[in-house]
């Protein structure tokens, strides 16, 4: 898998999901993911505009970095989720976790 | 001299002959198509002339007392066709009678005998008398006892008298009178038995004949009618749901008093199967028949419940064929999407099942009971026993397998055997995968095949991807212990199904039952996976788990409508 896209807005990092965060991607997504929250990103925001599929494993990987920024006092929003993603993170009850915004600016603006 | 028996004889087979002629001769073929046995005549006119001759020629075999049975003549005719031709006869007689006495005696008037125009006139009377009495038989043949009666009081009581009466002189005619009378009686009596017993047992044996040949013209329009009432062709495999048919009637080409059916009820996903046998092999067979496959198949429209079918198959027969008790019968209902069978039976059947390795295992038919249909499995059923399965071959389609077992049938089966095929073999789509996360890719690809070719939304795909991951990867993941052997698998099967997605996944990990984890209770915050079965839970609206034989059985059902 290639290596994510990565912008800086401010001190926010913003990272564009690959079109499906599956088992078989999760894997890479998560390093990738915590790789740059260990280089000392401490406000995360998630691009799902080019992403429509999100199974288990890739929920995993988003708790998996939720809980590292909580580690280290920083945090994470999501946006952009098409109606179906958006029910997987509704019923596994992700939206009390991290907010879940419609677009980029509110994402940055609820962190 | 001619011998008294001889001559008896002899008239008895003249009045036979002249009998078995004028059947043959005037006797109409439609008489017999009425079997109330009456008669009708062709050409009366010319009975009566050819009576006449015989009144003069076959009436003349004579007894050494001058007996004749030339009287029978004008009484055959009259009792035949009535009193006026019976007097036409006697006439027909009386002018060639003179005739003759003219040729011969001319010009000596003293040669005609004592009793000639006595005679002359006991003719006429002869054929008026049983013109009359044709009159009251109403045109029925009379009994032998009543012709030979008959005759007894015509001689006795007109002949004797009127020759007596009208003879000169009269002692002479007396004396001759005294001689004859005896001779007279016997040979009239017995030979207008002969007649009427010839003629009737011709009636009768051509009536038989014309009864038989109705009842086989009736036989094979019903035949035919029964042809163009059993569907000519199984339908093409699959066009009804999960269901492949074969049905057929062993001796199509006799009369046949049992019938197969099936309908397949589209609103409830069933299919109505039966066969039915009507215990009398009659004409009416063709229409209980048909009145019960009309019937048959109004109440699976309805989805009615199979004793109600049969009871009311029953109560129609009695209107038709005036019996209750003489219809057995198997009847059935495939649920399409899970093969379960429900049956009705009435009567003696053979209901097999046989699966695609070629092994048989009885139906058990308990009314109203039940059993399933496996997946690929064949139910044969049939009112006649089914022959050993030499002729089974793994891998022969329905049809195939229904031709061979119908041709082996058809050696030892009467007709009216008939023989129904219906296998069971859910259309599903099936996909294979090693225990290996490598193979969500493949996983992945072969639903989104699946999904465009039944145009599913993309939310249901999505679900589809969703369920199915979460399945793999847990099977991959906690299904194994020790390292999976090489030939591990994890069989995906399925299909669409009306408005509902039908899945099973199997694996031989160990044991799970994913509906033992209940998923509704809270569950630590931020705890690091076990989404897998919530997801799962919320996405399908039916799931079922079953361990068989070391494999782990999930079956889940989604549904589509509206989504």
């Amino acid at each position: 898998m290639e290596n994510l896209d990565v912008k800086k807005i401010g001190e926010v990092t913003v990272v564009k999901m690959p079109k499906s965060v599956d088992s078989t991607t999760a894997g890479e997504v998560e390093s990738q993911l915590l790789g740059i929250i260990k280089s000392g990103v401490h406000k995360l925001v998630c691009d799902f505009t080019g992403n429509n599929y999100v199974s288990s494993a890739g929920l995993r990987v988003f708790m998996e970095a939720s809980n590292e920024l909580e580690e280290r006092n920083g945090k994470m929003a999501v946006f952009g989720l098409n109606e179906v993603v958006y029910e997987v993170f509704d019923i596994t009850g992700f939206a009390d976790v991290f907010p879940i915004t419609d677009n980029e600016k509110e994402a940055i603006d609820s962190l | 001299m001619i011998n008294p028996l001889f001559a008896i004889t002899m008239s008895s087979i003249a009045s036979a002959l002249f009998a078995y002629l004028a059947f043959r001769l005037f006797f109409k073929q439609q008489i017999q198509t009425n079997n109330t046995g009456l008669i009708i005549l062709d050409n009366k006119l010319l009975f009566a002339i050819l009576y006449g001759f015989f009144t003069i020629y076959a009436g003349f075999v004579v007894t050494p007392n001058g007996a004749t049975v030339r009287l029978l003549g004008p009484e055959f005719v009259g009792m035949l066709a009535g009193w006026r031709y019976g007097v036409l006869t006697s006439l027909f007689g009386v002018v060639l009678v003179c005739w003759k006495q003219w040729i011969h005696f001319i010009p000596g008037t003293d040669q005609v005998g004592n009793t000639f125009f006595s005679s002359l006139i006991v003719t006429v009377l002869a054929g008026y008398l049983a013109g009359l009495w044709y009159c009251r038989l109403k045109g029925k043949l009379p009994k032998i006892w009543q012709a030979v009666v008959f005759c007894l009081g015509f001689e006795l009581l007109v002949h004797l008298p009127v020759t007596l009466l009208l003879g000169w002189p009269f002692a002479t005619v007396w004396q001759s009178a005294k001689k004859t009378m005896p001779e007279l009686i016997i040979a009239n009596t017995i030979g207008m038995g002969m007649m009427v017993f010839v003629i009737g047992n011709l009636i009768r044996e051509k009536l038989a004949t014309l009864e038989r040949q109705r009842i086989a013209g009736e036989l094979s329009s019903a035949r035919v009618v029964q042809q163009g009432l059993m569907k000519k062709k199984t339908p093409d495999p699959f066009t009804i749901p999960n269901i492949d048919i074969y049905a057929c009637l062993v001796n199509e080409d006799k009369i046949s008093n049992s019938f197969f059916e099936y309908y397949y009820c589209e609103s409830g996903r069933k299919l109505y199967f039966g066969i039915v046998e009507i215990a009398e092999l009659t004409t009416r067979a063709t229409l209980c028949m048909l009145v019960m496959k009309t019937l048959f198949r109004t109440k699976a429209k309805r989805a009615a419940p199979l004793q109600n079918i049969v009871e009311n198959m029953r109560r129609e027969l009695a209107t038709v064929a005036g019996s209750q008790k003489n219809i057995s019968a198997f009847l059935g209902i495939v649920d399409v999407d899970t093969g379960f069978i429900s049956e009705y039976v009435a009567g003696n059947y053979c209901a097999r099942l046989i699966n695609e390795q070629g092994d048989w295992r009885e139906l058990l038919t308990v009314n109203e009971g039940g059993a399933l249909l496996r997946d690929g499995e064949i139910l044969v059923l049939a009112n006649k026993a089914i022959p050993g399965d030499d002729f089974w071959v793994p891998g022969d389609t329905t049809r195939q397998s229904g031709e061979k077992m119908a041709a082996s049938l058809r050696k030892t089966a009467d007709a009216g055997t008939v023989l129904l095929l219906i296998k069971y073999q859910q259309q599903a789509e099936n996909i294979s995968l090693q225990i290996d996360l490598q193979e969500i890719e493949r996983l992945h690809q072969w639903l989104t095949d699946f999904a465009q070719k039944h145009q599913l939304s993309g939310k249901l795909l999505f679900t589809l991807d969703l369920v199915l991951e979460e399945l793999v990867v847990n099977i991959v993941k906690h299904g194994f212990v020790q390292a999976p052997g090489e030939n591990e698998r994890i069989d995906v099967r399925m299909q669409l199904v009306g408005e509902r997605i039908l899945i099973r996944v199997k694996d031989q990990g160990q044991a799970f039952n994913p509906l033992q984890h209940n998923v509704d209770q809270p569950r630590p915050k931020r705890t690091v996976g076990g989404w897998g079965l919530q997801l799962i839970q919320k996405s399908v609206q039916k799931m079922e788990y079953e361990r068989l034989t070391g494999s782990n059985i999930l079956s889940l059902e989604i549904n589509i409508k509206g989504r």
